[in-house]
């Protein structure tokens, strides 16, 4: 990427900002003149209120920011007990006045004159660890769990549910730093960095949640990842996964939650699956995905959208309401950002939303990683404890 | 009117999407909110699937019982064990659980509205399975898995209630609207 002199002077600020991926580069948004946390209280009003005038300058038309795990379950009805938590908002979203349009150039537009004067002193955080990563459950208490699930699963009680782990360490990091080192090794397509005064947020996250464009949505979820080797290609990578009954299975059952989910906002006969079970490739790994869209009823509003699709179902279980109160009951720590949503509402009520997942949240000088894998009746303990410290690797590694 | 009971599951609303192709007027609401007047007023009750087994929903079984021979009734996945288990019969746990499975079925009985001898793939997400021999008044098992035998449909054309074991709004199920459009027009 070409040095550019205004970027450089961002980053090496104390200036809050956001990078968001798109197709084709990187949207950076920044000169918030607004900044809105979230609770159970507000957070109604701040959807009903969200469709604006548009302004002129069209890409700036748009609040940006995430919902934690816990403002979505509240907006699904669903309590949770009293967790150990960091205190750290429930979500935050924030209106930018000034967006650098990263792609083969540069483009810069705002609503202030002197945008590029708008810096304070120079600024520079290292990356500095203080204790080394530890997760939350170990192999002993997972195994545990996971015992405990498979049998309500034998139930009935739950079809499927992803057994969250975290880890953590005592930390301060540069996430500009962080988040184009991993962009190098894995530019996954809802990949996201928030470096504000007091947090930063660096993500990979794969997932497409929601895309509303007028009165089409569209979803994408993932189940099912495998690692590249020498070996694989996306030829093998598709039988191995057509051939393999637990991702089939897990990947079916999510096909059909999200087509639920859709449906509930969607004229019936109009949802649809556009590309059916195929897979998409990345630097590292393989997924398993399928598209599904649908036309919006008429009178859906935003918060209908949010409601019925969030928290997204893939990084849950099925089905969701009952699976999120196992987990709800098993989780002895706050989710924070993890499994809720990133991503942005626009004024004519267009929007693009995430799933948080491969993220790490910065929060009073501690990191966490947050990963998850499920449950279903043919996966072993052993396996899926595996499988979540691969997921947290790649994010791990940027500490060395 | 078609009115439907959720059972908070992940898959009504495919349910609601299928069954709006043969009727416009539905009603679906949560097992524990439901709309008695309106429910007075449907044709139709069907009972959807959902977590759990029959005996965790009280309310359902009341339903069932109050309507049973006075409204079309059909049930899915869990919704088929609920009329199962208001008629007596045992729901178990099965060996081998199928969650997001695709299978054959094959229709196994002439009194069916389907034609005999038929298969065609199925969706199923099911832990649970009706425990055999199962007898009740007026009440066949029409559909069986090709492979396992357990059972996946039942129909009692006298009081008109129809159950499936397997999921027909699920994107795994062939031929899903035409067993619904059948039903419907029973």
């Amino acid at each position: 990427m070409k040095k550019n002199f205004y970027l450089e002077k961002l980053y090496n600020s104390k200036k809050p900002f956001i990078i968001y991926k798109v197709r084709d580069g990187y949207d950076l948004y920044t000169d918030f003149s607004e900044k809105i946390f979230l609770n159970n209280k507000n957070i109604n009003n701040f959807l009903k209120k969200i469709k604006k005038k548009e302004t002129k300058n069209k890409p700036l038309n748009l609040h940006i920011g995430f919902f934690g795990y816990e403002i979505l379950c509240n907006l699904n009805g669903i309590k949770i007990p009293k967790q150990k938590d960091l205190k750290f908002p429930k979500g935050i979203f924030y209106k930018p006045e000034t967006i650098v349009q990263i792609r083969k150039n540069i483009t810069i537009k705002s609503s202030y004159k002197n945008y590029k004067k708008l810096f304070k002193k120079k600024y520079f955080i290292s990356n500095k660890i203080l204790s080394p990563f530890k997760i939350n459950i170990d192999i002993t208490k997972y195994k545990k769990i996971f015992k405990k699930f498979s049998k309500k699963i034998k139930e009935g009680k739950t079809y499927q549910i992803k057994i969250c782990t975290k880890y953590k360490n005592k930390s301060t990091i540069n996430p500009v730093n962080f988040f184009w080192k991993l962009m190098k090794t894995n530019a996954a397509p809802e990949s996201f960095m928030i470096r504000d005064k007091n947090y930063s947020i660096v993500s990979c996250s794969p997932e497409t949640l929601i895309e509303k464009k007028g009165n089409i949505i569209k979803t994408k979820p993932i189940a099912g990842t495998l690692r590249k080797t020498q070996k694989t290609n996306i030829r093998n990578a598709l039988s191995y996964f057509r051939n393999n009954i637990k991702e089939t299975k897990e990947h079916n059952m999510i096909v059909d939650m999200e087509r639920s989910d859709l449906s509930k906002v969607c004229k019936p006969g109009t949802v649809r699956l556009s590309k059916i079970k195929y897979v998409e490739e990345y630097k590292h790994l393989y997924h398993y995905v399928t598209k599904i869209e649908g036309v919006l009823q008429k009178n859906i509003s935003i918060k209908n959208i949010i409601v019925a699709m969030m928290p997204g179902g893939s990084v849950i279980g099925c089905p969701k309401v009952s699976t999120l109160n196992l987990l709800n009951l098993q989780e002895k720590e706050s989710r924070n950002i993890f499994t809720g949503s990133f991503g942005f509402i626009k004024f004519n009520g267009d929007m693009r939303f995430n799933i948080i997942i491969r993220s790490i949240l910065n929060y009073k000088n501690i990191s966490e990683i947050s990963v998850a894998s499920g449950a279903v009746v043919d996966s072993t303990a052993i396996n899926e404890f595996k499988e979540n410290y691969i997921k947290a690797k790649s994010l791990i590694d940027l500490y060395k | 009117m078609i009115y439907i009971i959720d059972h908070k599951d992940s898959f009504t609303h495919n349910i609601v999407h299928q069954f709006a192709k043969f009727d416009k007027n539905i009603e679906c609401e949560n097992f524990n909110k439901i709309n008695y007047s309106k429910l007075n007023k449907a044709d139709v009750i069907l009972l959807s699937p959902g977590p759990g087994s029959p005996k965790d929903y009280p309310i359902s079984s009341k339903i069932y019982k109050k309507y049973k021979n006075k409204k079309k009734i059909i049930g899915i996945c869990l919704g088929f064990q609920q009329i199962l288990f208001n008629e007596n019969g045992k729901i178990i746990k099965q060996k081998k659980i199928y969650h997001g499975f695709q299978s054959l079925v094959k229709v196994t009985n002439k009194k069916s509205l389907f034609i005999k001898n038929k298969e065609f793939k199925v969706g199923r997400y099911h832990s649970l399975k009706l425990k055999e021999p199962f007898f009740s008044k007026n009440f066949e098992i029409t559909m069986r898995c090709k492979i396992s035998n357990v059972a996946m449909a039942i129909e009692n054309q006298i009081d008109q209630i129809y159950g499936f074991q397997f999921h027909p709004e699920s994107f795994l199920t062939e031929n899903g609207n035409l067993l619904i459009k059948k039903i419907l027009s029973a």
